[in-house]
């Protein structure tokens, strides 16, 4: 398992490409938030995996944790603004 | 049993990568918000599940692995509340769900 | 010492203690598995986070009261519960995963209206949360005993009307559940 740690997070990172296009052209302002939280996803278990690549997994968990946290919270936090606000595309 | 438990948590993560990667296209693929909150939002959590599952495998039974379980008890929870939010916003600010043709439904 | 029922609306002074002690023991295990450090001053502020804790989760009970009906689960019924929930969860993210990758895609995405007697509102948030959970089907408003559901396709909203998941959810809380389905409404266009 060792070996295949940086290739897989690279292989990852790779697959941010179609959230990060959502985000970009995403037709509507619920698809953008979509891609990110997607991203958001990707990024925790990217981070996971960096941990475990640099031998410091408690500090990577951590933050990873964090993120999740945060990811959750922001999204709905944007969710509850938008779904008040009429002009929202 | 290590390579035991080794290969299992290699699998887990294969596997996990796996649904991440069709999360990642459903995301690209699919005709509107709806669709790709079914394929994205949750098979990727899925995929993520799985990933963290074979990452806590892989640790055994120490602090960091409890905490990689802590992680995925969380996304758990998280992920359905957040899909449901963005959702029912997405209905409340009027966006109408997208039909296949010939459904009865308007084509868009 | 057992909960007693809770009849009408969740009022502040019914609350019981014994539940209290049990949640802030959950938390600070939370915090022991969170923190790692064992000396005095950092057991000290996990204390002081759990009593912050504690008091906002009781200020939001206030704020936004739990409805009436019991709301203790079947400890081994929810154990059971959350493992076939994960095996349908798997299935459905296999079905999910085969419609994104068919080159064809065959979506037909439907929304459907039902409606599921369930004995509380943490019954019908855990419904909720299941049913989206679930790849291939999205909750997307909650009103009263009523579900609005957008499905990937017929065949996931199929699944879901046997009314099977919604059973499972009433008998977590009561013995006696009603009807698992009913009132069912296919939105068109």
């Amino acid at each position: 398992m060792e070996s295949l740690y940086t290739p897989l997070a690279a292989f990852l990172a790779l697959i941010l490409l179609p959230p990060l296009y959502r985000v970009l052209r995403g037709p509507t302002v619920f698809d953008r938030l979509l891609g990110a939280s997607v991203i958001g996803n990707k990024t925790i278990v990217i981070s996971c995996l960096f941990g475990f690549a640099f031998g410091r997994i408690e500090m990577f968990l951590d933050i990873a944790l964090g993120y999740a946290i945060l990811n959750f919270v922001g999204a709905v936090a944007i969710e509850k603004y938008f779904s008040s606000e009429e002009a929202s595309r | 049993m290590n390579i035991l438990l080794e290969t299992a948590a290699i699998i887990l993560f294969g596997s996990g990568v796996l649904f991440m990667l069709v999360g990642s296209l459903g995301l690209l693929r699919l005709p509107d918000f709806f669709t790709r909150t079914h394929a994205s939002g949750k098979v990727d959590s899925v995929g993520m599940m799985l990933c963290l599952g074979g990452l806590a495998l892989h640790e055994g039974p120490t602090l960091s692995g409890l905490k990689l379980v802590l992680v995925i008890a969380f996304v758990a929870v998280s992920s359905p509340v957040a899909a449901h939010a963005l959702a029912r916003a997405a209905v409340r600010s009027g966006l109408k769900p997208w039909r296949a043709p010939g459904q009865g439904g308007p084509d868009r | 010492m057992r909960t007693p029922p809770v009849a009408g609306p969740f009022a502040p002074a019914r609350r019981v203690p014994l539940g209290l002690v049990v949640q802030g023991l959950l938390l600070m295990a939370l915090w022991l598995a969170l923190s790692g450090m064992y000396d005095a001053f950092h057991l000290g502020l996990g204390a002081l986070s759990v009593v912050c804790v504690l008091w906002l989760n009781a200020r939001l009970r206030r704020a936004r009261p739990i409805g009436p009906g019991r709301t203790e689960v079947h400890v081994l019924r929810f154990v059971a519960y959350c493992g076939w929930l994960l095996g349908q969860i798997v299935l459905s993210a296999l079905h999910v995963a085969a419609v994104v990758l068919t080159p064809r895609m065959p979506v037909s995405p439907r929304v459907v209206r039902f409606r599921s007697d369930q004995p509380n509102d943490v019954a019908r948030m855990l419904l909720a949360c299941s049913i989206t959970l679930t790849p291939g089907t999205l909750t997307v408003e909650v009103d009263a005993d009523e579900f609005t559901v957008h499905a990937l396709t017929g065949a996931t909203a199929r699944g879901l009307l046997d009314g099977t998941m919604q059973a499972k959810v009433a008998r977590l809380f009561s013995d006696g559940p009603g009807r698992a389905v009913y009132d069912v409404r296919w939105e068109e266009g």
